[in-house]
């Protein structure tokens, strides 16, 4: 995942709004694909034993991204802190209420 | 416009009070088992969603069919590919209805949960036995039902039907948050 060429490179808040959009939601991206996305941390968390990242959506925003994270990150996440700006890559599932995305990876942390 | 002001604070109290009721799990994991002598596969999905009406006992689950993790790539390929077809079926859903759910009660308990799961297509009505938890205020519910593959129109092929089981086991746990809608 780390060295995969992303599909494209968004926002959260770009993506979540084209996927909330009926007319764009289905031609935005497929299933599958390796997305690159820039956002601000909204929480990250372990429940069910995974290590998740949840990307704010956009002030008036009630969607998420939901980022399960591939093994191997927790040192790097330790060291990250809700409301730092961050880019990660991972592979798009679909949207529900919440845009999901598995096998996430952190490729830059904009901390201040 | 007096007489405007009440009506417009009671229909404000009546969509904030709505609001509060409903209460969202978008983390929710479920687990599916299939035990045979040849082989045992596991496969678990941490971003189910589930929405409840805690007004009327409500419930909702919408589960996304590629989102589920195997402990081998070939497994995964095959059940979205060959079994579930995720790309025709991308999602499974439960919609349903807790009997006698009572807001009140703060004490561990079991409810049963009526409803229809439908499932690469096929919809089946499901009782299914909730453990119902309010723990710091969260509601947790937890259960298991079976699945019997047949039930869904799932078609397995001779030469790898003794590596699947006939019935699933499913495991769920849903931890649900205030819904802000």
């Amino acid at each position: 995942m780390s060295k995969a060429t992303p599909e494209m490179s968004i926002s959260a808040e770009n993506l979540l709004a084209q996927l909330k959009d009926t007319t764009t939601q289905l031609t935005v991206l497929n299933t599958e694909e390796v997305v690159e996305i820039h956002g601000v941390i909204k929480e990250i968390n372990t429940l069910n034993g995974r290590e998740t990242l949840i990307l704010q959506g956009g002030t008036e925003m009630k969607s998420y991204i939901i980022c399960d994270m591939k093994a191997g990150q927790t040192e790097t996440l330790n060291q990250l802190h809700e409301k730092d700006s961050i880019t990660l890559k991972g592979i798009y599932k679909g949207f529900l209420k919440d845009a999901i995305f598995l096998n996430c990876v952190l490729t830059r942390t904009h901390q201040p | 416009m007096n007489k405007l002001i009440p009506i417009l604070f009671l229909v404000s109290f009546c969509v904030h009070a709505q609001n509060t009721e409903k209460i969202i799990a978008r983390q929710g994991n479920v687990a599916f088992f299939s035990y045979t002598s040849v082989e045992n596969i596991k496969a678990q999905n941490n971003q189910v969603l589930s929405i409840i009406d805690l007004s009327s006992g409500e419930i909702a689950v919408n589960i996304l069919m590629n989102a589920f993790v195997f402990e081998k790539a070939l497994m995964r390929e095959h059940f979205n590919e060959s079994y579930i077809e995720s790309d025709i079926y991308p999602k499974a859903t439960f919609e349903g209805t807790i009997s006698d759910f009572d807001t009140s009660q703060s004490e561990p308990h079991t409810r049963i949960v009526k409803g229809t799961f439908t499932m690469h297509g096929v919809s089946k009505t499901l009782d299914i036995k909730t453990k119902i938890e309010k723990i710091d205020g969260k509601y947790i519910l937890t259960g298991t039902f079976e699945a019997v593959v047949k039930d869904y129109d799932i078609k397995i092929p001779p030469l790898l039907a003794g590596n699947i089981a006939k019935t699933i086991s499913v495991d769920f746990r849903f931890e649900y948050d205030p819904y802000d809608s």
